[in-house]
């Protein structure tokens, strides 16, 4: 007796699982197409640097408090500005924190790659122009409603 | 345990042997890609389909990262501890702040202690979502590979909103945290964790209480209460062997000691059991993050701390997702450590894979093998 | 919490009673921490003595810290108890000392086998060799490694 009641059980769990897994066809999809929709990120999140050249003193704080040594200061004129190489950057923002004279600051721009390597070394000048902003039709954020969903973008 | 088989030449190379007792085995090299072992090589000796010896070869991704901190400065060391293990990265900080401040004796205000503790159990979920979805793939459920990464993706979207980083957070340092919390991330925690949790539900429908999947794990890989306790095994793998060893219960750190949360054990020690012992966590973690965002005091979040180790010796450890994570930290003054000892819950767990898996078929290797949540990089260091 | 150190106070008392010559060294780290330094030949006992009778049956994990101004290294077990439900909290570092230019210890795998691993590291990373080890190879660094043991403090790197 006892192994046909396991078998039935078996086959009840298993339908389940079937019945589990069909209702989740008609579910919206997680993933996005990427450059075509974007993911939303907030406000402060920890993307590339935005350099305020007036507030910048030049003291070198952020190069040394950076662990992966990607912040080298170069001259401009009679000043010295950061200077930073993404190659090596893991975005701890650690040189933001440490900034004496809250002369960086953090963007939500996070594509940032390149096709050649020299791409990736921002110069102070780079630095300091604020993120463009994206084409806010298609932002899109995973959501409790099962599946990526659409988000209007705040005005800021 | 018996004798380890003798290290075989880095190819596929199987060689047959004859044992004193006239039967022939194969010995076997499982990975280093991935198949089914992750970044290290298990040597597996087979008799017939049967395992007779194992042992573990990892090394494929050591960094020599208690190297690297002996150089660095304490506060630069932060993004390369949390690199072993990115999936779990805030347990591994804490650790390390905590053993820090042990030495500076610096005391940690109550908000920061609270904001710790809800980015690590936010971590615990993560890791272990994307231990489970492994686990899926592995024993061949495709679904259980991607529902699991799509939700961690819920727990991502918050520390996020928290720390500004999806996985490398580098939130905690000396003396507290370095963001407050946002506005409206409690209603959005709750909200999260609850459908969280019906999902749990039918991750138990689809995976748990299926019988191709309990068919496979359950008797599967048992490993002893006492073997497990005396070869050091520590987390979900000690307490699916039925210990009910917690360090959050046991030496209550951070914010742990005021939150009310239960320690679960599974008494069978197989594959099933540490299994289990997850899915449990992921549901005590999802009330912990409530209690918090509940019970969370004002107050500052961080409390000046000098950026020099002064000389003195501390043994820091917390439970990460794996187990315990324990730094043996000698400083002598300067701002670099004299020593840093970093001992993960993966390399503790390592001991037990030859233990778990003696005596199994070969296709149950998956099963066993993964079952004690080893992820090589935060073994290798 | 309670900030009393009687616990360990009687477990420094216990073992000195039993091994009165071969505790070099006593040291309360703070509450749960506590230090003890042991002569290299005796370690094995003191090590059977603390599973056996003080119950630290679980090993947290072994460290070597080389203190190269002092010529000498030094080999940390890392202990704890699970039998005991009370000092869970509690880890005690066994300590021993060797010479820097001899360095030759007894293996502990016999007392505590998930000390296994982490003698082996020591053994790859220091160049320690444990006596009595069951499987004494490199485990991390690749087999063909010829260069220094890597961890020792004067081997140099380019850093900053």
């Amino acid at each position: 007796m006892a192994p046909i009641i396991g078998k039935a059980k078996a086959a009840v769990d298993i339908s389940i699982a079937y019945l589990t897994g069909i209702r989740h066809l008609f579910h919206r999809p997680y993933t996005l197409r990427f450059p075509q929709q974007r993911y939303a990120v907030e406000k402060g999140y920890r993307g590339r640097h935005l350099l305020h050249l007036d507030r910048c003193t030049g003291c070198g704080i952020c190069a040394w408090i950076c662990p992966e040594k990607c912040i080298t200061i170069v001259p401009r004129g009679q000043r010295w500005y950061p200077q930073y190489f993404y190659g090596r950057c893991c975005f701890c923002h650690f040189c933001t924190d440490y900034c004496p004279e809250f002369a960086l600051e953090e963007t939500v721009e996070y594509d940032i790659a390149e096709y050649t390597r020299d791409r990736l070394v921002w110069s102070p000048e780079r630095l300091s122009k604020p993120p463009v902003k994206k084409d806010d039709k298609y932002v899109f954020s995973v959501d409790t409603i099962g599946g990526a969903s659409q988000v209007p973008q705040k005005e800021e | 345990m018996s004798a380890p088989p003798k290290p075989v030449p880095l190819t596929t190379v199987e060689s047959t042997e004859t044992s004193e007792s006239g039967a022939q085995t194969l010995t076997l090299s499982v990975g280093p890609q991935h198949s089914g072992s992750g970044h290290m090589r298990l040597i597996v000796e087979v008799d017939g389909d049967i395992i007779v010896n194992v042992a573990p070869d990892p090394g494929y991704v050591h960094r020599g990262i208690e190297k690297i901190i002996e150089l660095r400065n304490i506060i630069k060391s932060i993004p390369v501890i949390e690199r072993p293990s990115i999936i779990d990265a805030s347990n591994l900080n804490h650790a390390w702040v905590r053993s820090i401040e042990e030495i500076q004796g610096v005391e940690v205000p109550r908000r920061g202690q609270y904001l710790r503790t809800l980015l690590n159990e936010m971590n615990r979920i993560m890791s272990h979502l994307y231990w489970l979805s492994i686990y899926g793939v592995f024993l061949g459920h495709t679904t259980m590979f991607m529902w699991p990464l799509g939700d961690r993706e819920l727990f991502i979207d918050l520390a996020e909103k928290l720390t500004g980083a999806r996985i490398t957070y580098s939130y905690l340092v000396p003396g507290g945290v370095r963001r407050d919390l946002p506005p409206g991330f409690a209603e959005e925690a709750v909200k999260r964790t609850e459908y969280f949790e019906k999902r749990l539900k039918e991750y138990d429908r689809i995976f748990f209480n299926n019988p191709l999947f309990t068919s496979r794990a359950k008797g599967i890989g048992v490993l002893s209460k006492e073997k497990a306790i005396e070869l050091g095994c520590t987390g979900p793998t000690l307490r699916g062997s039925g210990v009910d060893a917690d360090l959050r219960k046991d030496e209550p750190y951070a914010a742990y000691p005021e939150l009310d949360f239960e320690v679960s054990t599974r008494p069978d020690g197989d594959s099933f059991s540490r299994a289990m012992v997850h899915m449990d966590e992921m549901r005590e973690s999802c009330k912990i993050i409530r209690q918090i965002v509940k019970k969370i005091p004002s107050g500052p979040i961080r409390r000046k701390a000098p950026i020099v180790l002064p000389r003195g010796v501390a043994y820091g450890r917390v439970e990460s997702a794996r187990g315990e994570c324990s730094f043996y930290l000698i400083g002598e003054g300067g701002d670099k450590p004299y020593r840093a000892r970093y001992i993960t819950g993966s390399y503790r767990n390592m001991a037990a894979i030859p233990a778990v898996l003696l005596g199994n078929r070969l296709a149950d290797m998956p099963t066993a093998w993964w079952s004690i949540d080893y992820w090589p990089v935060e073994a290798d260091r | 919490m309670s900030l009393s150190h009687e616990r360990e106070d009687a477990l420094v008392q216990k073992l000195k009673e039993n091994f009165p010559a071969d505790i070099k060294e006593t040291n309360i780290i703070r509450r749960a921490r506590l230090e003890v330094t042991v002569a290299p030949e005796k370690i094995k006992d003191v090590a059977a003595f603390l599973r056996d009778k003080l119950g630290f049956d679980h090993p947290n994990g072994v460290s070597a810290v080389d203190y190269n101004r002092e010529n000498r290294f030094e080999i940390v077990y890392h202990i704890s108890s699970m039998r005991v439900k009370d000092m869970r909290d509690l880890v005690l570092d066994l300590k021993e000392s060797v010479p820097r230019n001899a360095p030759k210890v007894g293996s502990l795998v016999s007392v505590w086998s998930g000390v296994e691993n982490y003698e082996r590291e020591s053994f790859e990373m220091f160049g320690i060799e444990f006596d009595g080890h069951p499987r004494l190879e490199k485990l991390f660094l690749t087999d063909n490694w010829d260069g220094p043991p890597p961890l020792r403090k004067d081997i140099r790197f380019p850093t900053d």
